[in-house]
């Protein structure tokens, strides 16, 4: 019996009919090269459709030779591009799935960088992420743009795309003339909303001529800006009135925020709830009789099936869903969707790629991005031995047939260990898993219990429930010791034995466990274990700019401490841009009143204060504190490994993770994936 | 002229004094040559440059710190190319060769990275893997192969980099190598493994060797003295040192912007001239963009030659330029194009010379030897700035009639303007050289004439129209829309001011975070009590990316300027007040009557926004307000389609 019935049952959108609700929308993926889709292009769509996706829309198509904001960008206005779209759809359609293209220019939400070329805007107003102020636009120029589009459309029709969709939404021109907030002008393209909508509605009638009946064309508009005095949902309403009105749109799409204000929205991480967004294709539903799409941090097929029985949208956007497991639709439509590998919403490989300039990864699924298994993007290394935590032997990924299963011992079942376990497994290998804790996972478990970062143990559970279908569970409780591996008769040791916090040199002589001395000295694994509970005033020292030390200041700050974060960083959290938490979590933590000191080195230590020098100035302060936990860089933890290679072991040897160097989690899943297919 | 005279390095000699050293030009594909890579190298080899240490390459795919890093047995077509063509200018080819170590990236190998010891990297705050021993064997056999192959190609020799990002380099010092074994105990033995590595596989060509002889690190990092030595000990297999500074933390300081003095190594050359008693060729890396400041420093014996690369990606013709009439374009040290090492992967380039790293893709009927019309209208320029007077230039110099009319008392434009009070003096150079090249080809500059839409479209019927009247700051922003007795000026009004009447406070809205917000806020910090620097980013100057960025907020700091992170300026209810509020938590602060400044929120200036003709154009600020590099790159695209069409 159908668990999802109605996230499974066909749609039409306009001449074209979907055979499910779910949907890939457009999202960027660098994977372009010299302007042009590339074969990771084919690949990555190709996955997808594979893995059952109803829809897929591509990344935005640029229109224009001033639509440049990023390098990796498909220029669809050359001929060019024809070629690699026919290959894109071919293989998409081969796979039973559609594929609409979406068609955009970005207007004054870039840069002059790459074009060289003035950019274009309503009005003469600098965006606030790219901070460039364009040209305004003449009625010349605007006749240009249209053209632009057309001439896409047009490629996009011979290259076999089942639709358009017009991005009106994110990082959009269209948007720009929609909103108030950029658009300023006096002629009939500004002022009233209809005269702010002129744009998308000539847009909307030049791609519908260009395309004929047989495509379909949808639009995608945002529902709230996010921003002050920006377009919120009564005018994203008007804006879909105005769309349906044209009766040339075949359905809409929906988002919220500004991709250079308010990203944080666009891309929720897991600290802002699922179903978020879900007002605004709801409100649009009310007013137009076309099919409305949701999107928002779907990453649950019932959460879909509800949004569709509920009435709020007729299709669901899943799309770090399906970053992170290209056979959503399918485990989901099979009754399997208990084996889909969720997506944790951390976005720490997919987005925080995007952020500067890199392919789109996922911190779970290793073969995000690297679908074409293209060698261009991907280091092969040299042939180097052992030890894969360098540069391995060798990246082929192809199923190794010959000869009969080897025995792999794998020590240690953080996510590095999990990882290795599952590939080797995947090989038809022997695997043996050894856990020195009670609790597999290692910092990974330990990072979930931060507030607002329990999906993080998602991962963790995605690769037990992998490793559990292939029978293979691991001993916890169990050190292994050297003897005890060499008596299993291995054929591999993968270690994957992690890193040791490490106490930093300012610190020494206030351990925790020293009741006279304090301030204490801890660290976050410890008080994220519950070993160490500081109360009073601490410190939370930052090296890292990561997650460690927000989401630790943040549960102490919420048990009731007085919390100082202090950091040699110009920022507090300075990496927490790339996952799009920095906003979120300072306005959670300026509610619980977290104090932020930067630019400040710890210098040592006395006995009721920390010593810090501003480095910027020399001046040096001290504050007090019951408490410090130190935020730095672990050691590595390979004895075994240096025991094993002194016992003379090379061939079948694996170091990964943490244990090659202290680092963050894909390194560990990356590399305990690449084990599998190097058992000699 | 001393720069301009041979010296002898190793078995060979080089024709000048100036060597166009190794940085990230980006222009690779795939981490190999390209032809827009071999097009950047040519025009400085043809512009006269001595002796050519082409972009570093990796040996060994380990290292991979930026996407288009090149990886050297990707580049022997390309050293050959280059090579090739290099002879027939005596120019001595050097390739550079290296390992970044724990200063790379793992972003495209995704694989760690490798280094002595668990040291993070700086940027990235990444941890490297501490090199086993048969992997420090094979990087071995990389720098031996790496070097064989360039010299295979027909390079003059190799460099091997020791100064920041330099695998060797850390090994070298105790800030990154705190090993174990004999490598650890003798931190120069890998130094010497690779020295010996790399003179064997090159036989007798040229070994090149950079060095930083500062790592300015005094509680734990090597000194000059300590690093002379170094140098002393291999300086046997050695045929050319170029001195640098700066290390693991101090990155910053190798190339730095005009802040830091030209020649700032110089003390540093004379102490390891010292140490060789001249057994060894040195040559000064630092900020060098004059020649004559080099001069100086060759005829004082602080060197034997001088690296200009910066002032020859500013004039690839540096070198050509300093025996002819036409001065080269001045580098002005100011870092904003030429620095591409960031993930943006921006091809390397030039403010004031935009053609740098386009020498391909750039039409070349921007030539100089552009047929001449017979007939031709001649061109009114309005506006004497940079867009103004490049147009002016070109076009003058391939004889058409072209006049310039400016309504300010001074020509230059925001060149003239900025170099008030201490704020961009370096820019002087820059209009001094379109000044005297202009007089030069005696273009005639009509000053203090404010022309008008009617006289312009009189102008019209018989000239070829050019407005490039620039930007202006006078664009209120929303947040104070409602104040009108907030006194608000613009960073470019504040700097025009004569004299700049003393402040109780003063308050930047800074939406862009870059140099103009920094100078901007030290300039106001000496005329005002109290100095509020406002920013919605998480730090203040985020987007100063001209290496200056530390000792930028280091200026702040100790001017006194307040920072306001993640905050925004609000006009209040009371008149001539603003408030200082933060984004996220209940933080404000109020101040009376301050004045505030406003960072980057121009508006073109043009006089003509609503005409439209054909013999009218308008480039720069005036058709949109960005800075000087498109500025001069759409000069230099409307000279060459007024020359070549005759623009009737």
């Amino acid at each position: 019996m159908q668990r999802f019935p109605n996230l499974f049952r066909t749609i039409t959108l306009g001449p074209i009919t979907v055979r499910n609700r779910i949907v890939f929308s457009a999202h960027l993926t660098n994977f372009a090269q010299n302007g042009n889709v590339s074969d990771q292009h084919v690949a990555y769509y190709k996955e997808r459709a594979l893995g059952g996706v109803g829809l897929i829309i591509t990344e935005e198509h640029s229109t224009h030779e001033s639509d440049w904001p990023y390098e990796k960008m498909i220029h669809g206005f050359r001929p060019e591009v024809v070629n690699g779209y026919i290959a894109i759809t071919e293989a998409v359609h081969q796979a039973g799935s559609r594929i609409f293209a979406q068609i955009n220019h970005n207007g004054a939400q870039g840069t002059s960088n790459y074009s060289r070329l003035p950019l274009f805007g309503p009005s003469p107003k600098m965006d606030p992420m790219f901070r460039e102020v364009p040209k305004q636009v003449t009625e010349s120029d605007i006749v240009d743009i249209i053209s632009g589009y057309v001439k896409v459309a047009e490629h996009a029709r011979l290259g076999g795309f089942d639709g358009i969709e017009l991005q009106c939404s994110h990082s959009s021109i269209v948007r720009q003339f929609l909103s108030p907030i950029t658009n300023e002008r006096t002629d009939r393209w500004g002022g009233s909303i209809e005269n702010r909508a002129r744009l998308m509605v000539a847009l909307i009638e030049a791609t519908r001529q260009a395309i004929g009946p047989n495509m379909a064309l949808g639009i995608r508009i945002c529902g709230d800006e996010m921003v002050e005095g920006g377009l919120e949902i009564e005018d994203a309403v008007k804006v879909a009135q105005i769309a349906n009105g044209t009766s040339m749109v075949d359905y809409i799409n929906t988002s919220i925020g500004i991709a250079t204000q308010s990203l944080y929205s666009i891309e929720a991480s897991m600290a802002i709830p699922p179903g978020y967004s879900l007002f605004i294709p709801a409100a649009i539903r009310q007013v137009v009789d076309i099919p409305v799409v949701a999107v928002g941090r779907f990453k649950d097929p019932s959460h879909c099936e509800r949004a569709i029985r509920d009435g709020q949208a007729d299709l669901v956007g899943v799309v770090r869903g399906q970053i992170a497991d290209p056979n959503f639709a399918k485990k989901a439509k099979e009754g399997l969707e208990h084996e889909i590998r969720t997506c944790l919403s951390c976005n720490q490989e997919c987005v925080g790629r995007m952020g500067v300039n890199r392919w789109l990864g996922c911190i779970e699924n290793p073969d995000a991005g690297k679908e074409a298994a293209r060698n261009s993007t991907v280091n092969s290394g040299g042939s180097l031995g052992i030890g894969i935590g360098a540069f391995a032997a060798s990246n082929q990924r192809s199923v190794r047939v010959a000869g009969a299963p080897r025995r792999v011992a794998v020590v240690g079942a953080g996510p590095a260990g999990l990882q290795a376990a599952i590939s080797s497994a995947r090989q038809g290998h022997l695997v043996a898993l050894f856990e020195a804790n009670a609790e597999v996972g290692g910092a990974l478990t330990l990072a979930s219990k931060a507030p607002h970062r329990a999906e993080l143990a998602d991962l963790i559970r995605n690769q037990l429930s992998e490793l559990g279908r292939m029978g293979v569970s691991p001993n916890t409780n169990h050190t292994i010791t050297l003897d005890e591996i060499l008596n299993l008769t291995p054929d591999a040791i993968v270690v994957a034995t992690g890193s040791v916090p490490e106490l930093p040199w300012w610190s020494v002589g206030h351990l925790a466990d020293n009741e006279i001395s304090t301030p204490k000295v801890t660290n976050p694994a410890t008080v994220l274990n519950g070993l160490d509970r500081p109360t009073g005033r601490v410190v939370v020292y930052d090296d890292l700019g990561f997650h460690q030390a927000t989401s630790v200041a943040e549960l102490l700050a919420e048990r009731g401490c007085q919390v100082v974060v202090v950091t040699p960083h110009l920022s507090v959290g300075t990496d927490l841009g790339l996952t799009l938490d920095l906003e979120t979590w300072q306005l959670r933590n300026s509610r619980n009143s977290v104090r932020q000191e930067v630019e400040c080195v710890a210098v040592g230590m006395t006995e009721t204060s920390i010593l810090l020098q501003r480095h910027t100035t020399g001046e040096t302060l001290t504050i007090e504190a019951d408490w410090v936990v130190a935020v730095n860089h672990g050691r590595s933890e390979n004895t075994l490994y240096r025991n094993l290679r002194h016992a003379g072991w090379s061939e079948g040897l694996f170091l990964i993770g943490d244990a090659v160097a202290p680092r963050r989690a894909h390194s560990a899943v990356i590399e305990g994936d690449l084990v599998g297919a190097l058992i000699p | 002229m001393k720069l301009l005279s041979p010296i002898p390095i190793g078995g060979y000699a080089s024709k000048n004094r100036v060597m166009f050293g190794p940085h990230l030009t980006n222009l690779g594909r795939d981490r190999a040559p390209s032809e827009d890579w071999l097009a950047y190298f040519e025009a400085r080899i043809v512009g006269g440059a001595g002796i050519v240490v082409t972009e570093e390459a990796s040996v060994h795919q380990s290292d991979w710190p930026t996407e288009r890093w090149l990886l050297a047995e990707r580049c022997p077509w390309g050293w050959k190319r280059l090579a090739d063509m290099a002879k027939t200018h005596g120019t001595l080819m050097i390739a550079s060769i290296g390992h970044a170590g724990g200063e790379g990236s793992s972003a495209y190998s995704q694989r760690a990275m490798l280094a002595p010891s668990p040291v993070p990297e700086v940027d990235q705050r990444e941890m490297p893997k501490e090199l086993e021993e048969f992997e420090i064997e094979l990087l071995l056999e990389s720098f031996s192969r790496a070097a064989a192959s360039a010299v295979d190609a027909g390079m003059n020799g190799v460099e091997i980099n020791l100064s920041t990002r330099s695998l060797i380099r850390q090994f070298l010092s105790p800030l990154s190598n705190q090993r174990s074994d004999e490598l650890g105990s003798d931190r120069s033995l890998f130094l010497r493994k690779i020295v010996a590595a790399v003179r064997s596989a090159i036989g007798s060509e040229l070994f090149a060797v950079r060095l930083t002889l500062d790592e300015f690190a005094p509680w734990g990092g090597l000194e000059p003295e300590a690093l002379c030595t170094i140098a002393k000990s291999i300086a046997s297999s050695v045929d050319l040192f170029t001195v640098t500074s700066g290390s693991l933390y101090t990155k910053a300081r190798q190339r730095p912007d005009f802040h830091t003095r030209e020649a700032f190594n110089d003390h540093l050359a004379t102490l390891l001239n010292s140490h060789l008693e001249r057994s060894t060729p040195v040559f000064l890396q630092g900020s060098v963009t004059s020649a004559a400041i080099a001069e100086v420093l060759l005829t004082d014996q602080i060197c034997d030659g001088v690296e200009m690369t910066r002032a020859q990606i500013a004039d690839p013709n540096m070198v050509n330029n300093l025996t002819t009439t036409r001065s080269p374009t001045p580098c002005v040290l100011c870092n904003q194009f030429c620095m591409v090492g960031d993930s943006r992967n921006l091809r390397v380039s030039c403010l004031v010379n935009p053609d740098a790293g386009y020498e391909r893709s750039e039409p070349e009927k921007r030539r100089a030897s552009l047929p001449m019309r017979r007939v031709y209208a001649p061109v009114k320029v309005i506006g004497a700035g940079p867009a103004g007077m490049e147009l002016a230039l070109k076009l003058a110099e391939a004889g058409r009639t072209v006049e310039i009319i400016d309504s300010c008392e001074a020509p230059g434009g925001l060149l003239t303007a900025l170099a008030a009070h201490g704020v961009g003096g370096i820019m002087l150079r820059l209009r001094d050289f379109y000044l005297s090249n202009l007089a030069s080809s005696k273009v005639r500059i009509e000053l203090g004439y404010r022309l008008g839409i009617t006289e312009l479209e009189v102008m019209l019927k018989d000239s070829v129209v050019v407005e490039a009247t620039g930007a202006t700051g006078s664009m209120i922003p929303e947040t104070l829309r409602n104040s009108a007795f907030v006194r608000q000026v613009s960073t470019q009004e504040l700097v025009m001011q004569r004299k700049i009447p003393a402040e109780r406070s003063v308050v930047i809205d800074d939406r862009i975070g870059n140099h103009e917000a920094a100078w901007a806020a030290e300039l106001a910090a000496q005329f005002s009590e109290s100095t509020h620097l406002v920013t919605p980013d998480p730090s203040p100057l985020s987007r100063l990316n001209t290496g200056d960025l530390m000792d930028a907020v280091s200026r702040l700091r100790n001017n006194g300027v307040i920072t306001h992170t993640l905050s925004k300026v609000r006009s209040n209810k009371l008149p001539s007040a603003v408030t200082i509020e933060s984004l996220f938590s209940d933080a404000k602060l109020e101040l009376h009557d301050p004045l505030l400044i406003t960072v980057g929120i121009r508006n073109s200036a043009t006089i003509s926004p609503d005409l439209v003709h054909p013999k009218l154009f308008r480039i720069g600020d005036c058709l949109a307000p960005r800075n000087m590099h498109y500025a001069i790159l759409e000069a230099r695209r409307l000279a060459d389609r007024l020359l070549s069409t005759g623009a009737d």
